[in-house]
């Protein structure tokens, strides 16, 4: 009996086959399994095949664990010194969330405030984006009547801000949007609230540690040190490899190409990279790998 | 982590033993860190050995795997057991050497060291028989692909069930099924040619 006559007495159950060996270690769900089940009942040929499997998998597992003990291993005892050397400090607890997502908040922010600023100035396209940015001074001055300081001109653009809100009449400033209100009035100030919310939350998080954690240790800030310099590093013979890996991937430069390739075995760590980074690069190394493969 | 494990019943949450050791370690007992590494640092070695090759190479991504698991330790979902999650670390270390000295390679460098040597053959019958059946195995696993490669070794040599393999390679439970099935097809013939199993029907004692 061949595998073949197997799998064409069952082609519309073909997937039983493929079941047997998920069933026999009780790995299937129990829908699945009964199909098998009843399956078996009826067809003798799968369950010979189940009993070869059962025969097949001792095999194979007896050759790895024969394999494994040829094997030679490595000295387990400094091996899991080293590891201990390098896990036995405390962890570092996860960033608070403000912490975390600061880059991210300052930059919407200061979107958000850039586009009040411009919807106080009356634009509503590119003409008028261009004109608010080429002369700022100006701009300022004629915002900001009987400015004194920026006090005044803050709270002269409050008080229009105000009288912009659904509700109140709107202001006489033709180019703003009566409905809306200034979205610099809005969603600034949510900002700075939800800003305070959240640093609130951090500060009353519980610490992971049992005691507010210490000062980093000497092994920890040495690791941080080397890492930090590994980074400095990084971006140069990053910069290298992309910029020589590009001119050769462009001249079709096989020989420029093989030596990108040497710099990038010998000089570049990619697994120390973020993961975009990393893809980017190894995405250049594949293409030169592509383009060596291919010349005559 | 991968969610699909679709037909698959059984449970492969982190063991309870384990799943107190880690709270106890994300609580700051870190030495109890150790315990895990005692645990699954050999048999993690066996599965990077058989992924790239190279002992030494294996080794190290073993130690960088649990350093990594370590900084990560916040991010373990305890639905899974922690060596799971341990080796879809190390794999992702083990890719990166494997796509190292595939460049080496091209580049004519020092080749890394391959498939692991056998020793001499015992004198018994079974110690030579042990030998036989290593080699050849090692022989077959090279003419597998890659990913059906991968899922027989965390089958047959690991232990692992579906819905981890599915999760340690990033794949549906399904896609592990198909590629287990085509792989025993692939290798049961090629053991079968090397004469170290009997055909079907005559596999059984």
């Amino acid at each position: 009996m061949t595998d073949e006559r197997i799998d064409e007495g069952h082609v519309v159950e073909g997937h039983v086959v493929e079941w047997l060996d998920a069933w026999r270690t009780n790995e299937l769900h129990p829908g699945r399994a009964r199909v098998v089940e009843e399956h078996l009942a009826t067809c003798p040929e799968c369950r010979g095949a189940l009993a070869d499997l059962e025969a097949f998998a001792a095999t194979v597992e007896s050759g790895y664990r024969a394999s494994e003990t040829t094997r030679p291993e490595p000295d387990w005892g400094a091996r899991r010194a080293a590891i201990v050397e390098r896990t036995s400090g405390r962890r570092a607890s996860p960033a608070p969330w403000i912490v975390r997502w600061a880059p991210q908040v300052a930059i919407v922010a200061i979107a958000v405030v850039a586009i009040g600023v411009l919807v106080e100035k009356g634009v509503r396209g590119p003409d008028d984006v261009e004109r608010a940015l080429r002369a700022p001074s100006a701009e300022r001055r004629v915002d900001t009547e009987g400015e004194d300081a920026d006090g005044a001109g803050v709270a002269e653009t409050a008080e229009e801000t105000e009288a912009e809100r659904p509700g109140r009449e709107p202001a006489a400033r033709p180019s703003v949007d009566d409905a809306v209100p200034s979205p610099s009035a809005r969603a600034a100030p949510e900002v700075r609230e939800e800003d305070v919310r959240q640093m609130e939350e951090a500060r009353d998080e519980p610490d992971r540690g049992a005691d507010a954690a210490p000062p980093a240790a000497p092994e920890a800030e040495a690791d941080a040190g080397r890492a930090a310099a590994a980074q400095k590093a990084t971006p140069d013979r990053e910069e290298r490899f992309r910029r020589d890996a590009r001119a050769a991937l462009a001249s079709r430069d096989t020989a420029a190409g093989r030596d990108a390739l040497q710099f990038w075995a010998d000089s570049v760590e990619p697994a120390e990279l973020p993961d975009d980074r990393r893809e980017r690069l190894e995405a250049l190394a594949d293409s030169l790998v592509a383009l060596l493969s291919s010349a005559p | 982590m991968n969610d699909a494990l679709e037909g698959i019943s059984v449970e492969h949450a982190a063991e309870p033993e384990e799943a107190r050791w880690i709270d106890r370690i994300l609580a700051g007992e870190s030495r109890l860190y150790s315990r895990l590494v005692d645990r699954y640092q050999r048999r993690l070695w066996f599965a990077m050995t058989r992924m790239v090759g190279d002992s030494d190479e294996a080794a190290d991504v073993v130690q960088e795997a649990f350093v990594k698991a370590w900084e990560k330790l916040d991010d373990y979902d305890p639905r899974y057991r922690f060596y799971t999650w341990l080796y879809t670390i190390a794999r992702n270390r083990a890719l990166n050497v494997l796509r190292r000295q595939k460049i080496r390679g091209f580049l004519s460098l020092s080749r890394p060291e391959l498939a692991p040597t056998v020793e001499a053959a015992e004198d018994t019958s079974a110690g030579v028989e042990r030998g036989e059946l290593a080699a050849a195995l090692e022989a077959c696993r090279e003419i597998l692909p890659a990913d059906q490669r991968e899922a027989f070794d965390l089958r047959h040599a690991d232990g692992m069930a579906y819905a981890e393999i599915a999760v340690a390679t990033g794949v549906p439970e399904g896609t592990v099924m198909s590629r287990l099935y085509r792989a025993r097809e692939k290798m049961r013939e090629c053991l079968r040619s090397k004469g170290v199993t009997r055909p079907p029907g005559e596999e059984r004692g």
